[in-house]
């Protein structure tokens, strides 16, 4: 039996404990990211909370492994650096903006003591609630809030890091199981608020090292290592590699496992392992660039189960948006047309876009860059940025067409601000808050590369009013909402993000939401058609539409948006 | 001192169609050569420029290089013609032309005029609007002359008086503003995909760009927007391409009607030369604004 040295009388901590707590509540959420997922609460597939925050946790460990300071403030400011930059959807923006606080009250403190610690849980959730114009209760900014609150009655009980943190932890779970009580829609669906609970994950992955806990679930297993270099590295020339995780079983009657010998040998294969175990069952989780070298080696000493191998290349290219100012296929297609050159000076238009037809078609509204990503796969702030500044231009309007992007968006804008463009003018970023596609494409009716930022920025904000939205999924839960019965699986139909039906065929959905977004007494009707459906489809479907809207004229356009066949708008 | 005499090119639309006639101003053609055919037409004299039938003509082709009506200027040797007729009666030409920056009907009035130097006082003046915007600066001049000012103050007074004609026109596509040059080909490609009408205005000369709209209804929401924004409004002309009214000039007389009182407002076909930069599917309004004071 081996046991982790455990810290819980520590009363100070320097930078580099602040990485190996930060490193071990990323480990934890790592593990139980998907069923925080779960706890999607909307019934549409849309940007999952889980992943979103896990992704942001990994640029910000990034960043810190980046640096070998032992400085707390430091430290910090590197975890809140890489958290900002890779932040990704709402929860994961708010995350980043918890670290920001709680960087700024560390700044330059070499260590942090209980009352420092105290102090700055309170400068991050201050910090995460300043992010939004509107903080809504019962969600991870409730839970961070009260944690932080709890931190400080915890100081008059003990100066433990380890207990004060635990204390923290307890009040979390707490105050995320109340959610519901405080936002409806969390109550209705059953769920608790993931963010609140991708939160206390973390925590619990924290308290878990103080207390020289394993961090894996198996309970039988004893954990011998903490994560012995970077769990979640960034690649090496090679490009990410393969992810491979089995659980190494020892034969029945055969010779016990050399449990530190095969941690050597593995280790030695790739990176970020962590091998956990004992002489019965070792489990193992490494990143490599051969999948077949651990598993060889695996059975030789026994049978392995729970096998896990996944091309983390292509998972991190989905989720590498691609920035694109190119439309490609310049030729004697028109819609494909290089896309406008900015001069410097003019205003430029940054949107994100889920699909590659949407891509081109804002393209041919005169967005001067694309930045892929929407719907399931939220860009990161970092995405957005680099958009920003790819312009020639200090002026730059971002449509991010989507409501979980919004803040990125915004926090992409707020760091622009302090950089120029390349004739040394400092960057100006004006925020659309578009929720949909069409909604952008509406508001780039109103943009005027050659106006004012202000006027044009308020001008597109407002066209946002003249469209209304459908849009046509599947549901990824249960639910009852807006007064609709939603069955996981079933096709439904949003009218500017709500509820409007709900079973059925597709075809009888697409007609009560157009009936919803009285169809019939307006002038045009668009499809944006997804990856899923083909033009012929889309073509039949709206030859029969036209049958009942025989006065409205009809665009339909290959968007290539995943998870939504259908994209509508009415104006 | 001799009366100033006034010239201008056929691009000045008039809307009362004798108002040249009537104040003695020497109208010099604007020519419009169709497509890759040889033949060259002249705006207000040759009467297959009649400018329904044109705009019928040129609609019935696809818009391509082949069948698109170019609009050239006239020739230095014309104004140097025409300046040299009027010489005879006149000391003084006050030249009003075409935005320089949409067409070198300017130009070539300025090269002609340098030729009568010592012999005629030519003032050529760029009126950084077409059609019936120039026109009301023509008017304005005969006004100022009336008065009885001097030609340098007329020409100090128009200048500033461009600043009181708008205008602005949505049309169908851009292949035709692309085509005279007036826009870049990336700029022509926007919003093809979704069919979107852009607004056009000219500014300065220069014509622009400005808002788009995906639907007629939304064009007029978007015509009614921008006269109302004038406080005071003295003119205003409708453009539309056909003498018949259409669906879309009835609904804005009635908006304006509404909105502004008194109408219906003037309606006319727009001409050959305009019809060569926006194509045949254009709309639009100019609009006069009676500036303070005045």
């Amino acid at each position: 039996m081996r046991t982790s040295p455990a810290f819980t009388t520590v009363t100070v901590c320097d930078g580099t404990a602040l990485r190996h707590l930060f490193r071990a509540g990323v480990a934890w959420f790592e593990q139980n990211v998907q069923r925080i997922n779960l706890l999607n609460v909307y019934p549409v597939p849309d940007g999952d909370t889980g992943t979103n925050m896990l992704h942001t946790m990994r640029a910000a460990l990034q960043a810190a492994d980046a640096s070998d300071t032992t400085h707390a403030g430091e430290m910090a400011q590197h975890l809140a650096t890489g958290a900002l930059y890779g932040s990704r959807g709402n929860s994961g923006t708010s995350f980043s903006q918890f670290l920001r606080g709680f960087a700024h009250s560390l700044q330059g403190k070499a260590t942090m003591d209980a009352q420092q610690m105290v102090e700055s849980f309170r400068e991050a959730s201050r910090f995460a609630y300043r992010a939004f114009q509107e903080p809504v209760e019962g969600t991870i900014l409730t839970v961070g809030r009260e944690m932080a609150e709890e931190a400080e009655h915890a100081l008059h009980e003990t100066s433990y890091l380890a207990r004060i943190t635990e204390r923290v932890l307890e009040r979390g779970k707490k105050s995320v199981a109340h959610t519901p009580e405080l936002l409806p829609i969390l109550k209705k669906a059953g769920v608790v608020d993931a963010g609140g609970q991708g939160l206390v994950t973390f925590f619990e992955g924290i308290v878990k090292f103080l207390n020289g806990e394993k961090i894996e679930q198996v309970e039988k297993m004893q954990t011998t290592t903490v994560p012995r270099r970077e769990i979640l590295q960034a690649a090496d020339s090679r490009g990410y590699g393969y992810d491979v995780q089995y659980i190494l079983h020892k034969h029945t009657n055969g010779t016990a496992l050399d449990f530190e010998t095969i941690r050597r040998d593995i280790e030695a294969m790739g990176e970020s392992g962590v091998i956990i175990g004992d002489s019965d069952v070792i489990k193992v989780h490494i990143h490599v660039h051969d999948p077949g070298m651990p598993l060889s080696y695996g059975v030789r000493w026994g049978y392995l189960t729970d096998l896990v191998v996944e091309n983390m290349q292509v998972q991190s290219e989905e989720f590498t948006p691609m920035m694109d100012v190119s439309a490609g296929n310049i030729g004697n297609n028109r819609e494909d047309a290089p896309p406008i050159t900015l001069e410097p000076g003019q205003i430029g238009v940054v949107a994100v876009s889920p699909g590659d037809g949407l891509r081109r078609m804002f393209l041919n509204l005169g967005v001067a860059a694309v930045v892929s990503g929407g719907q399931t796969m939220n860009p990161s702030t970092e995405d957005i940025l680099n958009a920003i500044k790819s312009l020639n231009t200090d002026k730059v309007i971002v449509l991010p067409n989507n409501k979980n992007i919004i803040r990125s968006a915004e926090q992409a804008g707020e760091l622009a601000a302090g950089l120029t463009d390349s004739a040394g003018n400092p960057i100006h970023v004006r925020v659309i808050p578009s929720r949909t596609v069409p909604q952008g494409v509406s508001a780039m009716m109103m943009h005027n590369a050659d106006g004012t930022l202000d006027y044009v920025a308020n001008m597109m904000r407002e066209a946002i009013a003249d469209v209304m939205t459908g849009e046509i999924t599947t549901a990824t839960r249960d639910i009852e909402l807006d007064g609709i019965d939603v069955h996981n699986g079933s096709v439904i139909g949003l009218v500017d993000g709500k509820l409007a039906a709900s079973g059925g065929d597709l075809n009888t959905v697409i007609r009560e939401v157009l009936n919803r977004m009285d169809a019939a007494n307006r002038e045009l009707i668009t499809l944006y058609y997804g990856q899923e459906v083909t033009e012929q489809q889309a073509n039949a479907l709206v030859e029969s539409l036209q049958e009942e809207y025989n006065g409205q004229e009809f665009d339909v356009i290959s968007g290539g948006q995943p998870f939504y066949p259908y994209i509508l708008s009415v104006e | 001192l001799a009366e100033i005499r006034i010239v201008t090119d056929s691009c000045a639309h008039f809307v009362r169609p004798t108002y040249a006639v009537d104040h003695r101003i020497s109208v010099i053609p604007l020519r419009v050569q169709m497509g890759d055919s040889p033949a060259i037409l002249r705006e207000g004299v040759d009467r297959e420029l009649d400018p329904e039938d044109f705009l019928r003509r040129i609609a019935a082709h696809n818009a391509t290089t082949t069948t698109m009506p170019t609009l050239l200027p006239p020739t230095v040797d014309q104004f140097v013609e025409l300046y040299t007729r009027l010489s005879k009666e006149t000391d003084q030409i006050l030249s009003i032309h075409v935005s320089r920056g949409m067409h070198s009907t300017w130009q070539n009035a300025k090269t002609a005029a340098e030729t009568l130097l010592g012999r005629c006082n030519i003032a050529v003046l760029d009126s950084q609007t077409a059609s019936i915007g120039q026109a009301v600066l023509v008017e304005h001049a005969v006004q100022l002359i009336r008065e009885g000012k001097d030609l340098a103050d007329i020409v100090r007074i128009l200048r500033r008086g461009t600043g009181g004609v708008y205008c602005v026109f949505y049309v169908e596509n851009l292949d035709y503003l692309e085509h005279s040059g007036l826009i870049t080909v990336s700029q022509s490609a926007l919003g093809t995909m979704l069919g979107i009408k852009p607004f056009l205005t000219i500014e300065e000369g220069i014509l622009h760009p400005m808002e788009k709209v995906r639907t007629r209804s939304q064009a007029i929401d978007k015509l009614v927007e921008f006269i109302v924004e004038f406080g005071a409004v003295d003119r205003l002309v409708i453009l539309q391409n056909t003498r018949s009214n259409t669906e879309q000039t009835r609904s804005l007389q009635e908006r304006l009607a509404a909105e502004l009182g008194g109408g219906p407002f003037p309606v006319v076909v727009y001409q050959p030369s305009l019809a060569c930069f926006l194509g045949t599917d254009a709309m639009g309004v100019f609009v006069y604004e009676k500036a303070a004071g005045e």
